[in-house]
């Protein structure tokens, strides 16, 4: 079976040929029925990628498959199969849901009783049918990002492009967008997500691509990209933001025996602690913190995870 | 292709129905900028009469030659004139009070078809009560009967001095008096045939209301196509501004990810804008024309093809501005002074022909002075279709031009 999302050596640079690269040799490639999620901090090249895998942008090298087509020579045969769903709400505020989707549906050459039925449909899993008459301006944060999901669904697509669609949303719109996406990955939609957030790609993806600074630093399967740090653990510190001298904390815990990595994310309050021999030097982590004045509210440990994969691979925080 | 387009224009048009503050600035405020100005000058529909009502005006003719006998006749014949032979005294007691109902005195002194003859100064009193549009009326009729006598005088002239070249008056024994004979028999007939016969031009004044006739525009003609040209240029810049807009919130590139080319997208927007426009103005014609008796001249067909013409260099010129800056808000504020400049060079806020022959020439490099100059042709100048053909040239020669680089500067992302 051939992947639907095939991509060799992919690049993009803005402003050629004195611009940034921002995309730089990446290749990936996504099973039919499979949920893919690009992992990466902001400006990472998330957006760009989506954008060259949807017909948006012209990638500078490289080449992109999609179902068998490429994008750059069949575009027309691409943007049937493709669904996407921009990172920004793209609909028209004043328009009700229904009306955008009628709008949206004609532009996909849908018309009729199969318009009709598919708009029925993708309201029923965006779970807004109830709304389908209210201008989408009068729409909460959440309930608009269902609509913007749902316009990508209308033309029943074989893979669909999620660029970071829980930003700024509460938990409970979260919780049913993440759902609404495995549903549709038990119909036998590929998936491809993009976020940077470390809990949504664990949960759903099969496969999870690591993305920093345009470089596409590892792709596997959850199981195997951990393995890649090994036995380390996360041991992450709360803190007191009144903390008197956090660099004097850092470069304590820096020193310590069996400490691979130390970081810090002031906005959050945590020092992260990367080891691999976490019960051993416990007691000397805290009697550290305590006498270079930084006080501990609260501590947790974590066994290896994405973020511990991150952190191994690039020495930075995912959120940073 | 066509189908999406029209989905995308229609879609535009139903967002714009939706914006009510959009609609006020466009629709509601030109009307009642108009209303106003109408009021200021006096144009307000109570003042205008009836169509079949005749205007009375006395006449004291004291000159006993044919001219003058001339005169007074294309005067009676002239539609919605009734005139009333009296004497002087009587013609100035007419106009001395809005009571006796004659709107105009007009008084032929004694030696008028002499010197009128002769193409000497001659003075001729026309009196009013009050300034009117109807006293207007009366005062542009007897223009117009001066015009085709002195017409009629020129032919005859010619004539005369071709026959006096041939040496047919030598012959006679009076010459001079033979001259005088021939001369008066050829104003005779030129005039019988300017009658059966009159040229179209003058009728087509004639027929125009409130023509005025130096050509200059004034009052509601002036202001009523001013203000529409104006406000044109503001809907379709606005048009172009949402064009922005949805770049920046997204749903341009959206639809780029649907199977349409981008011209498609592009031609849907702009037909919607077009389209908008040309309903703009055919609100603000069809207001104008029965809420405000703004008149629009006499030409129907005219203004069927210069409005569209006209609206689509509206439109081409805000692709090109929307082309040209970076972000709405750069729009917005370029709109402002684009539209001011287009307006006040172009002639929209007063007649071009009353400013500088430089700032003229200035105007004219724009094309909201072509678009000025067509509407005074047809409302002012009561002109036809032929009499723009130049104007709609020079019109679509802008629009060629604009969305050449509208379309090949427009940025999708
Ligand atoms: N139109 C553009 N012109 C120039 N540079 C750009 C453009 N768009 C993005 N970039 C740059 O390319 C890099 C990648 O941006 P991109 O939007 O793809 O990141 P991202 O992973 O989607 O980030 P985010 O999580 O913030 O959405 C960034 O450094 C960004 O500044
Ligand atoms: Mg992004």
């Amino acid at each position: 079976m051939s992947p639907i999302v095939q991509v060799e050596h992919l690049g993009k640079q803005y402003n050629a040929p004195n611009g940034p690269m921002a995309v730089k040799d990446v290749s990936f490639e996504i099973q039919k029925g499979e949920i893919f999620s690009l992992l990466g901090p902001n400006g990472a090249g998330k957006t760009t990628t989506i954008s060259m895998l949807s017909c948006l942008l012209q990638p500078t090298s490289g080449t992109i498959l999609i179902d068998g087509h490429s994008v750059t020579k069949e575009p027309k045969q691409v943007k049937q199969v493709i669904g996407v769903v921009p990172q920004d709400i793209a609909l028209y505020p004043t328009m009700t849901a229904q009306e955008n989707l009628l709008f949206w549906g004609k532009m996909y050459g849908l018309s009729g009783k199969h318009l009709q039925d598919r708009i029925s449909k993708v309201l029923t899993i965006a779970d807004l049918a109830d709304r389908a008459n209210d201008k989408v301006e009068t729409f909460s944060g959440g309930m608009k990002r269902r609509i913007n999901i749902a316009v990508g669904l209308l033309h029943d697509p074989k893979v669909v492009y999620f660029d970071e669609p829980t930003v700024g949303i509460d938990p409970q719109s979260r919780r049913r967008i993440l759902d609404s996406i495995k549903q549709l990955n038990t119909h036998g939609i590929s998936v491809l997500y993009t976020t940077h957030y470390m809990e949504e790609a664990q949960e759903l993806s099969h496969k999870i691509g690591i993305i920093d600074h345009g470089e596409l630093i590892a792709v596997g399967s959850q199981e195997q990209l951990t393995q890649l740090v090994g036995q380390h653990d996360l041991v992450q510190f709360e803190i007191d933001p009144t903390a008197a001298n956090l660099d004097a904390t850092l470069s304590a815990l820096k020193v310590i025996n069996d400490v691979d990595q130390v970081t810090s994310s002031p906005e959050e309050n945590l020092i992260t602690v990367q080891t691999r021999n976490t019960n051993a030097i416990l007691p000397q982590l805290i009697s550290q913190m305590t006498e270079t004045g930084t006080p501990i509210k609260s501590l947790t440990i974590k066994a290896p995870n994405l973020e511990s994969v991150f952190l191994h691979l690039t020495g930075r925080a995912l959120r940073d | 292709m066509i189908t999406k387009a029209l989905t995308i224009a229609l879609a535009y048009l139903q967002t714009i129905t939706r914006n009510r503050s959009f609609l006020f600035q466009m629709i509601v405020i030109p009307l009642l900028l108009t209303f106003i100005i109408g009021q200021a000058i006096g144009g307000g529909a109570d003042e205008l009469p009836d169509p079949n009502t005749k205007w009375r005006m006395v006449i004291a003719n004291e000159d006993t030659g044919s001219l003058a006998t001339q005169l007074v006749e294309y005067l009676q014949s002239t539609p919605r004139l009734e005139v009333q032979l009296v004497d002087r005294a009587a013609a100035n007691a007419a106009v001395a009070s809005a009571d006796t109902g004659v709107i105009g005195a007009l008084i032929i002194p004694a030696d008028f078809s002499t010197k009128f003859a002769s193409d000497q100064a001659v003075t001729l009193d026309y009196a009013s009560f009050v300034a009117s549009v109807e006293s207007q009326y009366l005062e542009q009729s007897v223009d117009t009967a001066l015009g085709q006598l002195s017409h009629s005088l020129n032919a005859a002239d010619v004539s005369a001095d071709v026959a006096d070249e041939l040496g047919l008056f030598a012959t006679s024994d009076n010459p001079t008096t033979a001259q005088q004979t021939y001369r008066d028999d050829a104003v005779e007939r030129a005039l019988t045939a300017w009658e059966t016969n009159p040229p179209v031009v003058v009728e087509a004044e004639q027929a125009s209301f409130q023509q005025s006739d130096d050509g200059v525009p004034r009052g509601l003609n002036q202001t009523s196509p001013g203000l529409l040209v104006m406000f044109a240029f503001f809907f379709t810049i606005g048009g172009g501004s949402s064009l922005i807009q949805e770049r920046t919130i997204g749903t341009l590139q959206r639809l780029m990810v649907m199977p349409m080319r981008k011209s498609t997208i592009l031609f849907g927007k702009l037909l919607g804008i077009y389209i908008g426009c040309l309903i703009q103005i055919g609100i603000l014609v069809l207001a104008g024309a029965f809420l405000f008796n703004v008149d629009w001249g006499n030409s129907p067909i005219a203004m069927l093809v210069f409005i569209p013409v006209f609206a689509l260099n509206a439109t081409s010129l805000s692709i090109m501005l929307a082309a040209l800056v970076q972000t709405d808000a750069q729009l917005n504020s370029v709109s402002t002074i684009v539209v001011m400049a287009l307006a006040a060079l172009g002639g929209a806020w007063w007649p071009i022909e009353i400013v500088p022959e430089w700032m003229q020439q200035l105007g004219h490099a724009l094309p909201s002075a072509w678009a000025m100059d067509g509407f005074n042709d047809i409302i002012t100048r009561g002109l036809g279709l032929e009499a723009v053909l130049f104007e709609i040239g020079v019109l679509m020669a802008f629009t060629v031009g604009f969305f050449i680089i509208g379309i090949w500067r427009f940025r999708y992302e």
